[in-house]
């Protein structure tokens, strides 16, 4: 599904060039709910801006489905963004004057797809992360968690390969993160979505099936959850802990 | 649902900064336009000199006034791109195509331009009407003032919609072209905090604005004093670092915080001092333009008491309330006459005078601009006439006691006159009688001040009763003019016998006489001779009596200092009228501008303020953090534009004469005033903005 293959990103502020991406090298299969941790500063947010091409790369591969997406021109990119990727942004980035049902046709108006199969999707989608009944309030009227399910349900209706996800539950409280997460297993489970998620909280990791930990722009260890939800997030806050640092957010 | 639907949606959700952008250029357009369309006019072209010093001011102004409104509108430019960043990161992220998306930005800002565009230029022609009409209504209404549409005024405005449209463009396809996709995306929430600076940085900046000054001003005038060269146009950048030294006050007053000495100022003021750092760029850069405006508003004021306050000075030390003069072959106004006029007004007339001068031809020099800058000057035996009194006729009406022997001569100067590159006061050597054409070596003695024999155009000497009997023995009646010298009883009151007296002279004075101050026969013959053409001899003066621009462009305009002093504003309408509205049209941006940073302020820092309140600030404090942005935003522009004005214009001064006169000590002091004025202007505006900015931040 994705291929990430000796992956490069630097940074130069004030001539001083800042590597925050070393030789990054995974690979997540159909249907995976992998989640990225790692310190402030470790390089998770750049390696999903550079997966999605939201930023370009120095060096290295980025395949999906088999498919080299770096170099791509500006159209066919666009493409990919549209068709193979969607993305679920931290602060969620609904657009204001749009209702959420059309906040979630964006991407199909975007694509110029069939209207009558569009509105059918999306009303599917609504009933399936619970916000039918907001969905024709605005974003400034609805709560966040309500906003967060509607920008996954906008990641998911092209149905694309794959869904980037960036801090989803950073903004949102105990009980919305837990609907937000709901709705990933969901999709991944009944709508085979393959989600990579960048996130902080080692509870919304434990739900994943693989966790990738970065420390200094590398991967410093891939966690698989082999045993059960309880087990798997122990490991996780163990892993982390050994991360130590001053940078090191867990301790 | 299509995407048309989806950017109209859009759009009517962010009318408001659509409507802003909007404002904002017709408001630029607007003013720009319409003072070209007026400065451009038949009716000022014709009143100002072609390359005479107010023009240099009016277009060194009007400069002045254009950066302003290119700036101002290229700010809106970039909060409104600033405003549709989310928008366009978040249509990019989903996959719409650039080059769509490109399309879209580019349609919705040119028809922005080209509605503002339209709009602007459409409206500048009513608003330069009203604004004269106001004028005419409310100041002063003369004959002069006939309104004109200067149609070059609307190329101009046209050619300023192109700029800011150039600018705006290439402002968007900087926006769009970047390939971060992440920088599009945050736009809207990147703070331009300006870099941490050293306590010198203000310092220097100060410098920077006085070396500015003295680069663009000073040495131009050394240049030319000391060196002979006329320093290219191009140098006139070097004014730009007096505008960096600006910037980097603005920047250091914005900035700079340091504990010092007093630490107990440094954290009361903490929080708004970081709010405007964590906004520091647009602040600094919206000061300079304020600060630019407000040097725009004063210089374009500083001007009408520079000219009435020279004007004023040289009537109220005139020693005759009234004098007039004309050629002998005129059949002008006699004694009797003025007697008898006199007591039809029931006017004293006291110690009356009536003098001859002869007018002979002297030597010059005349100064050649050449090509590479290069001053050269040639010496030339017959330049013109000049009028020569008597040192006994001249003793009679000054009341001096002047000795003179054969072959000397005395200049004749006023209280403030100075030497310049065209006109020593020694620049003659050789007198020549213009009937039989000989010549005579003249000696220069010293000056002699007395002020009603000076007036612009020719220069009056005093030779010895000898020469002077030799010279009239043998000149034509056209070479004689006589000099009519008298005071009166309360001059105060005796306005309408002033003009009526006026009236008659300008009635009797015949078509011959209808010349410009610089007329000169004898220039005029030799330009004719060569095939030259000869300026002052083609301009035409309307010899009626409601024509105030007499005043200045008549030779013979009669000095009376009741009429003079009470007529000033009429005589110098035009001008008025063009000073006052560049000062308009800067004051109008100052205010929108102002206002509207003080309204960004409390919408960016809304949110903050309510975490303020709920860490326990109570309203009080939101209030005093509100001021202390707020005072910074009017107080320091005004302050940096009107010293930096005040300093230029002192330059000036001295530049003009290597002394400051007491005249213009006088404009300095009524320039003082003006700078008062707009510092409760901008008090005023402070105080609207304080009130919007408590409403909106709801204290």
């Amino acid at each position: 599904m994705l291929t990430v293959k000796n992956l490069y990103k630097s940074y130069k502020t004030n001539n001083i060039k800042y590597d925050v991406l070393k030789n990054v090298y995974f690979k997540i299969h159909k249907g995976e709910f992998v989640a990225v941790m790692g310190p402030s500063g470790s390089g998770k947010t750049t390696l999903l801006n550079t997966i999605s091409q939201y930023i370009p790369s120095d060096k290295g591969e980025i395949l999906l489905n088999g498919e080299s997406i770096i170099g791509l021109k500006e159209d066919n990119l666009a493409y990919i963004r549209n068709e193979k990727l969607g993305f679920v942004f931290q602060d969620f980035m609904l657009l204001d004057g749009l209702t959420v049902f059309e906040n979630i046709c964006l991407p199909q108006i975007i694509a110029d797809k069939n209207i009558v199969s569009m509105e059918s999707s999306v009303n599917k989608l609504c009933d399936f992360f619970c916000i039918s009944h907001i969905k024709n309030k605005y974003p400034a009227e609805i709560s966040g968690g309500e906003k967060q399910r509607t920008a996954v349900a906008r990641a998911l209706i092209n149905n694309p390969f794959l869904i980037l996800a960036d801090e989803p539950t950073g903004n949102l409280d105990s009980k919305s993160s837990r609907t937000v997460i709901e709705a990933f297993i969901n999709a991944k489970n009944k709508l085979s979505a393959t989600i990579f998620m960048v996130t902080h909280d080692s509870f919304s990791a434990s739900f994943c099936d693989r966790v990738l930990v970065l420390r200094d722009g590398e991967i410093y260890k891939e966690l698989k959850k082999e045993t059960n939800r309880t087990e798997f997030l122990d490991l996780l806050l163990k892993t982390l802990k050994e991360l130590g640092g001053e940078n090191n957010d867990y301790e | 649902m299509t995407m048309n639907n989806i950017y109209s949606k859009l759009r009517s959700k962010n009318i408001k900064n659509y409507y802003i952008l909007i404002f904002c250029k017709i408001l630029s357009i607007v003013l720009v336009t319409s003072y070209a369309v007026m400065f451009l006019s038949p009716t000022v072209q014709n009143v100002f000199p072609k390359h005479g010093d107010s023009t240099k001011q009016a277009y060194l102004i009007f400069g002045i006034a254009i950066i302003g409104c290119a700036l101002f509108t290229s700010y809106a430019s970039s909060l409104f791109l600033k405003y549709k960043s989310k928008e366009t990161g978040i249509l990019l992220s989903l996959g719409t195509k650039k080059s769509h998306i490109k399309k879209v930005l580019f349609t919705e800002l040119l028809l922005i331009t080209f509605t503002s565009s339209v709009i602007g230029l459409v409206l500048s022609i009513p608003i330069s009407y009203g604004i004269w009409k106001l004028f005419q209504f409310f100041i002063i209404d003369t004959r002069e003032m006939v309104y004109h549409i200067g149609w070059f005024g609307m190329v101009f405005g046209i050619i300023f919609c192109l700029f800011v449209t150039l600018c705006n463009f290439t402002m968007a396809i900087r926006f769009i072209n970047r390939t971060n996709l992440m920088d599009i995306l945050n736009e809207n929430k990147k703070s331009e905090i300006v870099k941490s600076i050293k306590s010198w940085f203000g310092t220097v900046g100060v410098i920077f604005i006085i070396i500015g000054m003295f680069l663009g001003y000073g040495i131009p005038i050394l240049s030319i004093r000391v060196f002979n060269f006329l320093m290219p146009s191009i140098w006139n950048i070097t004014y730009l670092l007096s505008i960096v030294g600006i910037y980097m006050v603005i920047t250091f007053v914005v900035v700079h915080s340091k504990k010092g000495k007093s630490s107990k100022k440094y954290y009361k003021n903490i929080i708004p001092k970081s709010m405007m750092k964590f906004i520091g760029k647009q602040t600094v850069r919206n000061m300079c333009v304020l600060s630019l405006l407000i040097c725009g508003a004063l210089f374009a004021s500083f001007y009408t008491p520079a000219v009435i306050s020279s004007i004023f000075y040289s009537f109220y030390n005139n020693p005759y309330d009234y004098s007039f003069h004309y050629k002998i072959t005129e059949n002008q106004v006699t004694k009797d006459e003025i007697y008898s006029l006199a007591e039809k007004h029931a006017v004293n007339i006291t110690s009356y005078k009536e003098i001859q001068s002869i007018s002979l031809i002297v030597n010059g020099v005349k100064a050649n601009f050449e090509n590479n800058g290069k001053i050269t000057y040639d010496y030339i035996d017959k330049i013109g006439y000049s009028e020569f009194f008597s040192v006994s006729h001249f003793n009679r009406v000054s009341k001096q006691n002047v000795n003179l022997k054969s072959g000397e001569y005395m200049t004749i100067i006023g209280f403030e006159s100075a030497e310049n590159i065209h006109k020593r006061f020694d620049d003659l050597n050789i007198v020549t009688n213009p009937t039989n054409d000989v010549t005579k070596k003249m000696d220069y003695k010293k000056t002699i001040t007395f002020q009603p024999f000076v007036k612009e155009g020719t220069t009056k000497y005093v030779i010895s009763n000898k020469d002077y009997n030799k010279y009239l023995k043998d000149l034509s009646k056209e070479n004689i003019e006589n000099f009519v010298l008298f005071n009166v009883e309360n001059p105060e009151k005796t306005y309408a016998f002033a003009k009526e007296l006026k009236n008659e002279i300008i009635k009797r004075s015949s078509k011959k006489s209808a010349v410009n101050p610089y007329y000169d026969e004898y220039a005029k013959k030799i330009a004719l001779e060569k095939g030259r053409n000869y300026y002052p001899y083609n301009y035409v003066v309307d010899l009626s009596t409601d024509n105030n621009s007499l005043f200045t462009n008549w030779k013979y305009y009669p000095s009376f200092g009741v009429l003079n002093r009470q007529d000033i504003m009429k005589n110098m309408s035009v001008f008025l009228l063009l000073f006052i509205y560049i000062a308009v049209i800067c004051l109008t941006a100052i205010g929108i501008i102002s206002y509207t940073r003080s309204v960004t302020i409390a919408i960016n820092n809304k949110t903050l303020f309510e975490s303020l309140k709920r860490l326990g600030a109570n309203n009080k404090h939101i209030e005093k953090c509100i001021k202390v942005q707020l005072k910074k935003i009017f107080v320091v522009p005004t302050i940096v534009g009107s010293t930096v004005t005040y300093l230029f214009y002192f330059f000036i001064m001295y530049g003009n004469s290597g002394n400051v006169t007491p005249s213009e000590y006088l404009g300095l002091k009524i320039d003082f005033g003006i700078i008062i004025l707009i510092s409760i202007f901008m008090y005023l505006i402070y105080k609207l903005s304080f009130r919007k900015v408590k409403k909106i931040v709801e204290i």
